[in-house]
């Protein structure tokens, strides 16, 4: 885990397959709800690259973007049904077909260890579905999958509704299945792969990702404007609390 | 062999896109990002933030193996104990030697320590 704690160190590789993005991304703009200052620009050290990290590489793949919000964030590239994913909300306002680059992930991978074969490989997968497809082929490549040190995945299948997997053509337990093909592959010394963890924003410290359905990312309503808000209610004194009662007793 | 197969795979990325890439100037390191949306996750990376809560985690997984007494105050001092190790600033992985370890317990937990860890609720 040492290296994760100097990501200063690391190449950053960020794939963005929602065209709209990667131009907000590249210029650094605040993310929604945030305030310019708090956006932090872009890292020396970070490349957003305008394409899918997926499961096929090529210059002209088509992709499902979908528009949920009327904000400059509020869209996205998927591969699962935007409705297998999200049931309830965000709404699906519009949807298109957009055509982009595709990088498999991998050829990513190869690129990177032909560079330098001992490299230390993070990878995180937040990619509406594809991740399936992704981990699957990976794990009929062990040597690739070893070659990984740090693998986060989200998982995007409905919890509790994994039959929605069988439409695509994939088992209905895919989660399940995909533990059973890496994690004898774990177990094998020479295998690099030291974490695989379900969710890399939870291994972050973070909210779940899932969160951001009820943040102003998937909000047509303005974010209203930091502070200037009156706190209410009642406000605890210091020594006429319940609390404070009770350490008096005790003491 | 391998390094011709590896090789004749690389075609399928187009010289422009192994540009785009620009993995020359990557010295050994590197973190792929699937899935940019808003930058955030990129943000988290550079926090350093995955260290604390895996480490920690993986910790409590393999402590939590070790408890044996249920009762609730043995849950409070393995919750405190957790809390400690998250505001340590560096903990080391407590499974050097994963394959090993893994085949020693019968539980099984410390194999479940490196593998699937679960985030902590």
């Amino acid at each position: 885990m040492a290296p994760l704690r100097e990501p200063s160190t690391f190449c950053v590789r960020s794939f963005e397959a929602n065209p709209h993005l990667v131009p907000l991304l590249r210029a650094g703009a605040a993310a929604p709800g945030a305030t310019p200052a708090e956006s932090g620009g872009v890292a020396p050290n970070v490349r957003y690259i305008d394409g899918a990290l997926s499961n096929r590489s090529g210059a002209d793949v088509p992709r499902t973007v979908v528009t949920y919000a009327r904000n400059r964030w509020g869209s996205t590239a998927t591969t699962l049904a935007f409705k297998d994913i999200h049931p309830s909300q965000p709404p699906l306002l519009s949807s298109a077909t957009v055509r982009g680059a595709s990088y498999d992930v991998r050829d990513v991978l190869r690129a990177a260890l032909q560079r330098n074969a001992s490299s230390l490989i993070g990878l995180k997968l937040d990619v509406e579905g594809d991740e399936f497809w992704m981990l699957d082929q990976l794990s009929r490549e062990p040597q690739l999958l070893c070659d990984i040190s740090y693998l986060f995945v989200e998982f995007h299948n409905l919890p509790g509704q994994r039959a929605n997997l069988s439409q695509y053509g994939l088992d209905a337990d895919m989660y399940e299945v995909l533990k059973r093909q890496v994690h004898p592959l774990m177990e094998q010394p020479s295998c690099r792969l030291k974490v695989y963890w379900r969710s890399f924003w939870s291994a972050c410290g973070d909210v779940m990702r899932f969160q951001w359905r009820d943040t102003e990312q998937a909000s047509d309503v303005p974010p209203k404007p930091k502070g200037g808000k009156k706190r209410r209610g009642r406000r605890l004194i210091k020594g006429r609390g319940k609390g404070a009662k009770v350490r008096r007793r005790h003491s | 062999m391998a390094l011709l197969l590896a090789v004749a795979s690389l075609g399928a990325l187009s010289p422009s896109q192994l540009d785009e890439l620009a993995l020359e100037h990557c010295h050994g390191r590197v973190f792929l990002d699937g899935g940019s949306n808003t930058g955030d996750s990129v943000r988290s990376f550079l926090s350093g933030a995955p260290t604390a809560t895996v480490t920690a985690t993986a910790a409590a997984a393999a402590t939590a193996a070790t408890v044996t007494d249920p009762s609730p105050r043995s849950a409070r001092r393995w919750l405190l104990w957790v809390r400690a190790q998250r505001a340590a600033p560096a903990v080391q992985q407590p499974v050097a030697q994963p394959h090993r370890a893994g085949a020693a317990r019968s539980d099984g937990a410390a194999a479940r320590a490196k593998h699937v860890l679960r985030p902590l609720v």
